[in-house]
């Protein structure tokens, strides 16, 4: 044993001396050391700072593995001949490294694959539930990068740091190196280890970087402080102003209230009827085609995290794992967060029965307020190692080519598109009254108004899922903010005020349209309420955000989200009054519709609201649901359940602005699938569960 | 060569001048000699009454015709110079002109040279159809803008079956209801077609779904249409049962039409009739359907052409309402425009053909034009040939008009029987007309409190349906007690109060 691993040491010894890594009397030094306390020739030569661990492993690259992976994994009998060849030959389509696709295939577990590994590397394989970390050598301000390149100061030992890392690349060992700023070697351990560990230490650390680095680094963008000081102040003049007003001149301040009214319902109008014939283009439909998806080079892909932010979804979570598997993209390149609270055992435990592959990683969110999605998302973040990132909900079933045509998309958009929104729309279309409005709803939304938003360059409220960020300008935004409740909305507006853009892609994915109209309150509410939160957050500096979205922006803004707000609030009270003027034909109206607003009301009441329900139509058309198309006519109906919702989100946003009403999912008795499912409920109700 | 080259937009600029040229020439040249379309007239009337009232109010306009052309000439009412009611003629050849326009744009799919553009649009501008269309201040030049978008509408959906396409169709037909009447016709006639336009896969999964997404629309604009009568006018059908609605058409006047009174209430004689006058005013679409026989894309388009309009007037007959076939017929002109977008003349021998049918059509629609002429369009052909209508003298609407012009007192008179005289008085300011409060409780009383009344002859059409007469059946031939005789001249007395 000694005989070939002194001839070794003096290889190694001569190797560095010949390429000037190190000099003759540096490896005397080592060798002395070695002779006279024992050890490795490496670690002492790094220990003794002879050598940087980077260039030390890159001289050496080959020296310390023994055995390929592969051959390793067979000899042990973890894989197969056969599985071996086929890994290989995955590896040459994907271009990942090995050990990534055994995981994703779910061959091996991590913890094995890391025996492996570190016999591979000869170096030590650790148990960091056993072995624990020293805590004395973490530098807590780096604890995100430890997460988002899986690896973690473990001990020092003979003076010199080790690292536990899950795999060995020079491009980690550099990171390392920097990172940490003193000779160090490694350690091998699996990544649910460093996982596990870090959001053990690091707690406090993410949770409060998830909560408040927003709203630290980037305050103007915060929803945590609903109305400003002088946003209040302006309410307070405003309405002192209107009760003078209305106490001196009633009628004519009535009149130019509901002129006013009347005047941004119909430019509201004016602008849907706009996006939906630019939206209606079929150039959006084949922004990528199938040809190019077919012809995108594998090796060249990202890679890809998969935030999947859930909460009580234990029902959902075998659906979603199975539509995120069957995802056309190298399984090897994805990176799959499963965000779990820290007090939802059960789906944690569902998580665990099922026994994922190894892409799927599980990030539990400890307790803190807000409770909300957008908190979970920033926290699961900082253990991310995609490119892109993109979020989908525990129903959501995408399209199997989504990811690649998005990465297609991001290669055709301009260079400063920071976000593409796929298309959501639902599988469960004909299940009741409720899921048909929906769906229509979705259709206009996804399938004309946000791709018109993004010719025109109008901020556009992205959708809660499938929405795929550059990590990188995520990271930069601070992710997403943990007070707002549609922060997804907030984050798209935010974005194109920092003079990124937001695009989309003609992939859609399905989710479960709610069935069940409490629970669609409840959503709804919390939508319209985060609309409100939105809105207040970019209107505290109005001048500015002119300046910074432009004249079609800024009005785009006020009248997509603003009206949007506006409508819900304003309509049931028109309708009222109508109803009213309908059945009692009462005069005490009269005085407050003088001719140019009486037929401004009526253009409104007519044509507008007929072209409305005729948006409805073609959204049902476009998406060539054509059973959906004689339902549209029922959409005021529709109307006024957004109008209740509207008002409770109102409430909400004055006695509870951060409460995130939790829609409940898996109500569905269709079955789930990335295309509209048929008319008929699943044989087996209750299978989406 | 072929000459097929690509047009600059100088080119294009110059052709559209040489037809605004013509057309304005023409214009000037009708009118230098007296003919006055009497709808043209009533439009004018009405958007002067309407923005000198008092308080400009929409519903003075009345629920009886379109208002879409009415307002189009609101503008033109704060042109000076105007005011005698030049304006709907200058409408008629601003938008003639402007679909002109668009068939040059549009023709720059099929990359016609300046040569064969200049050819064409000549062949079509001097087809009587268009020429009747632009010149005569009716809304017929309106109505075939809007056909023409109708049929382009409807060659994409065959072409290209994009959304675009079908919300074009849609919303035009929108348009359309608020252009002209006889809209209800063309959007009905089309229905039975529809299955030739769609794609086939459509129609076999969901044929209600394309009746809803073309129709829709147009059932909210006509739904609009009658409440709006019912919000101002009490009725929801109003507009279908007041007897001067236009939306009647020739309903109430059946023995005033040749053609109602041939065919009036019949479907399949009008659609044989109608279908010889196409063959004779329009044998070019004939040619376009069997030159595009192994086509068969663009002979669905043809096929819809030729039938489409025929359907319309075998309706529109049928239901009373057409008085002339040549108020759809001229339609096909624009139908026509939009069909020649799509024809690629790849050789000589085909353009020379088209050519030629076109030439046949010119002669053809002249023929049948000035044969089955109704009065208007007789004055308008003679007109046209340079004969003087008639003298300013002799006119006795014309008279009146200009006394008023000089004795502008307060006046109260019914503006439908009156619409020439405030046409040629130039305003309507100090006006009583019937839509006016003012008016209806002069009516109300024994003796009306203004300062003129200005009543026609009763016996004679338009005397006996004046409102004026009705209330106060002696009112012409006595006059009324405290009220002076100051103007009788040519059918038409004024009174005035005492003092």
């Amino acid at each position: 044993m000694s005989q070939p691993e002194a001839g070794a040491k003096l290889r190694i010894g001569e190797l560095l001396v010949s390429r000037g890594l190190i000099s003759s009397d540096q490896l005397q030094e080592a060798l002395d050391q070695q002779q006279a306390e024992g050890g490795r020739l490496g670690d002492i030569l790094l220990s003794r700072r002879a050598i940087t661990t980077v260039a030390f492993y890159d001289a050496l690259t080959d020296h310390f593995r023994r055995g390929r992976i592969g051959d390793l994994l067979v000899e042990r009998e973890l894989i197969t001949e056969y599985q071996l060849q086929d890994i290989l030959e995955t590896q040459k389509q994907w271009g990942t490294r090995f050990g990534d696709i055994i995981l994703a295939k779910g061959l091996v577990k991590p913890f094995f694959l890391s025996q492996v590994l570190a016999d591979h590397f000869d170096k030590p394989n650790i148990d960091m539930l056993k072995e624990r970390l020293d805590t004395s050598i973490l530098d807590r301000d780096n604890l995100s990068t430890y997460s988002e390149n899986l690896f973690v100061p473990w001990r020092r030992e003979n003076g010199l740091l080790k690292v536990a890392v899950v795999d060995v690349t020079p491009e980690l060992l550099q990171i390392v190196d920097r990172v940490v700023g003193e000779p160090f070697d490694f350690v091998i351990t699996s990544k649910f280890d460093i996982i596990w560990t870090l959001q053990e230490i690091g707690n406090q650390f993410y949770t409060e970087k998830a909560v408040h680095e927003l709203a630290n680094i980037m305050p103007q963008f915060s929803a945590s402080e609903v109305f400003t000081p002088r946003q209040l102040i302006f309410v307070f003049i405003w309405m002192t102003l209107s009760v003078a007003a209305l106490a001196l001149w009633p009628i004519n301040s009535i009149i130019a209230l509901n002129l006013a009214i009347s005047i941004f319902l119909l430019l509201n109008f004016a602008l849907r009827m706009v996006l939906t014939w630019v939206g209606g283009d079929k150039y959006f439909d084949n922004l990528v085609t199938d040809e190019e998806v077919n012809a995108i080079d594998e090796r060249t892909l990202p890679v890809y995290s998969i935030l999947l932010p859930m909460y009580h979804e234990s029902a959902t979570l075998p659906n979603i794992a199975q539509a995120l598997r069957s995802l056309d993209y190298p399984l090897s390149k994805l990176d799959i967060k499963l965000i779990l609270e820290q007090d939802d055992d059960e789906t944690i435990e569902t998580a665990k029965e099922l026994g994922l592959e190894g892409i799927f990683e599980i990030i539990r969110v400890p307790e803190s307020f807000p409770r909300t999605k957008p908190k979970a998302c920033n926290y699961a973040l900082h253990f991310c190692r995609g490119e892109l990132a993109t979020i989908y909900d525990g129903e959501d079933a995408p399209e199997p080519d989504q990811l690649k045509k998005v990465v297609i998309a991001f290669q055709k958009a301009p260079e400063n598109t920071a976000v593409i929104q796929a298309r959501l729309n639902y599988f469960n279309v004909a299940e009741n009254w409720l899921t048909r409005m929906f769906t229509m709803e979705y259709s206009l939304w996804f399938d004309f108004y946000l791709p018109a938003l993004d010719a025109l360059r109008i901020p556009i409220p992205l959708g809660g899922t499938s929405n795929h960020f550059k990590m990188n300008v995520l990271r930069e935004m601070q992710g997403w903010d943990p007070y707002n409740v549609t922060e997804d909305c907030d984050l798209g507006v935010r974005l194109t005020q920092r003079f990124y853009r937001v695009g989309v892609v003609n992939s859609t994915t399905y989710e479960e349209a709610n069935n069940s109209i409490p629970n669609w309150i409840r959503q709804r509410s919390r939508w319209l309420k985060g609309y409100m939160q939105s809105y207040l957050v970019h209107m505290r500096a109005p001048l500015k955000l002119y300046g910074e979205l432009g004249h079609i922006g800024f009005w785009g803004f006020q009248f997509f989200i603003g009206g949007t707000i506006v409508s819900a609030l304003v309509t049931p009270i028109l309708f009222l009054m109508y109803i009213l003027w309908l059945i009692t034909q009462t005069m005490v109206f009269d005085p407050y519709f003088p001719s140019m607003v009486l037929y401004i009301n009526l253009f409104n009441l007519l044509i507008a609201n007929g072209f409305l329900i005729y948006l409805f139509m073609l959204s049902g058309f476009k998406r060539r649901y054509f059973d959906l198309i004689p339902w549209a006519l029922t959409v005021p109906f529709y109307w006024i359940l957004q109008s209740w919702a509207g008002y409770k989100g109102l409430w909400q946003l004055i006695h509870n602005p951060f409460y995130w009403e939790k829609t409940h999912h898996g109500l569905t008795t269709f079955e789930v699938g990335h295309e509209k499912s048929d008319v008929k409920p699943a044989p087996a109700a209750g299978g989406a569960k | 060569m072929r000459g097929m080259t690509r047009r600059t937009g100088l080119e294009g600029q110059l052709f559209l001048a040489l037809m605004t040229a013509i057309l304005v020439f023409m214009t000037i040249w009708i009118l230098s000699n007296g003919f006055m379309l009497d709808s043209a007239t009533i439009r004018w009337t009405r958007v002067v009454s309407a923005l000198d009232a008092e308080e400009i109010l929409v519903e003075n306009l009345s629920f009886l015709m379109p208002h879409l052309p009415l307002y189009l000439l609101i503008p033109f009412y704060y042109i000076p110079g105007l005011a005698t009611g030049a304006a709907p003629y200058l409408l008629s050849v601003i938008v003639a002109v402007f679909l002109l326009h668009l068939w040059a744009k549009n023709l720059k799919e099929v990359e016609l040279s300046e040569h064969r553009l200049v050819i064409l649009g000549l062949l079509v501008v001097l087809h009587p159809a268009f020429l009747w269309s632009a010149t005569t201040g009716s809304h017929i030049a309106l109505s075939m803008l809007a056909f023409y978008l109708l049929y382009r509408a409807a060659q994409h959906i065959i072409s290209e079956h994009d959304l675009h396409s079908y919300i074009s169709l849609a919303v035009v037909f929108v348009f359309y209801f608020f252009i002209d009447g006889s809209a209800i016709f063309i959007f009905v006639a089309l229905i039975p077609l529809l299955v030739v336009i769609a794609p086939i896969r459509t129609i076999m999964v969901s044929p209600m779904s394309l009746y809803l997404i073309v129709g829709t629309p147009f059932a909210f604009a006509l739904f609009s249409w009658a409440y709006l009568n019912w919000i101002f006018e009490g009725s929801f059908i109003n507009f279908i049962t007041d007897a001067d609605s236009d939306f009647l058409g020739g309903m109430l006047h059946v023995f005033d039409y040749p053609w109602l009174l041939d065919y009036g209430g019949e479907f399949f004689m009008p659609l044989l009739a109608a279908t010889g006058y196409l063959l004779i005013a329009f044998p070019v679409s004939v040619y376009l359907l069997l030159d595009t026989i192994n086509n068969s894309y663009r002979f669905r388009a043809s096929f819809v052409l030729l039938l489409h309009p025929l359907i319309a007037i075998a309706i529109a007959t049928s239901q009373y309402y057409l008085t002339h076939p040549f108020e759809i017929l001229t339609l096909v002109s624009a139908g026509l425009m939009a069909e020649l977008t799509y024809v690629k003349m790849q050789t000589k021998r085909e353009f020379v053909f088209l050519v030629i049918f076109m030439m046949v059509s010119v002669v053809g629609g002249w023929w049948l034009f000035i044969e089955t002429a109704s009065p208007q369009m007789a004055q308008w052909v003679q007109a046209l040939k340079g004969e003087q209508l008639h003298s300013a003298q002799s006119d006795g609407d014309l008279q009146l008009g200009l006394w008023l012009k000089e004795h502008r007192q307060q006046t109260m008179m019914y503006e439908r029987s009156a619409f020439r005289v405030i046409a040629a008085r130039g305003d309507a300011k100090g006006l009583v007309l019937s839509f006016s409060h003012d008016f209806k409780a002069a009516m109300r009383s024994r003796i009306p409190d203004v300062e003129q009344i200005a009543v026609p002859e009763p016996d004679t059409l338009i005397g006996r349906r004046d409102w004026l007469n009705i209330r106060h059946p002696n009112l012409y031939a006595y006059g009324m007690k405290g009220f002076d005789l100051v103007y009788d001249y040519m059918g038409w007395r004024v009174y005035r109060k005492h003092g």
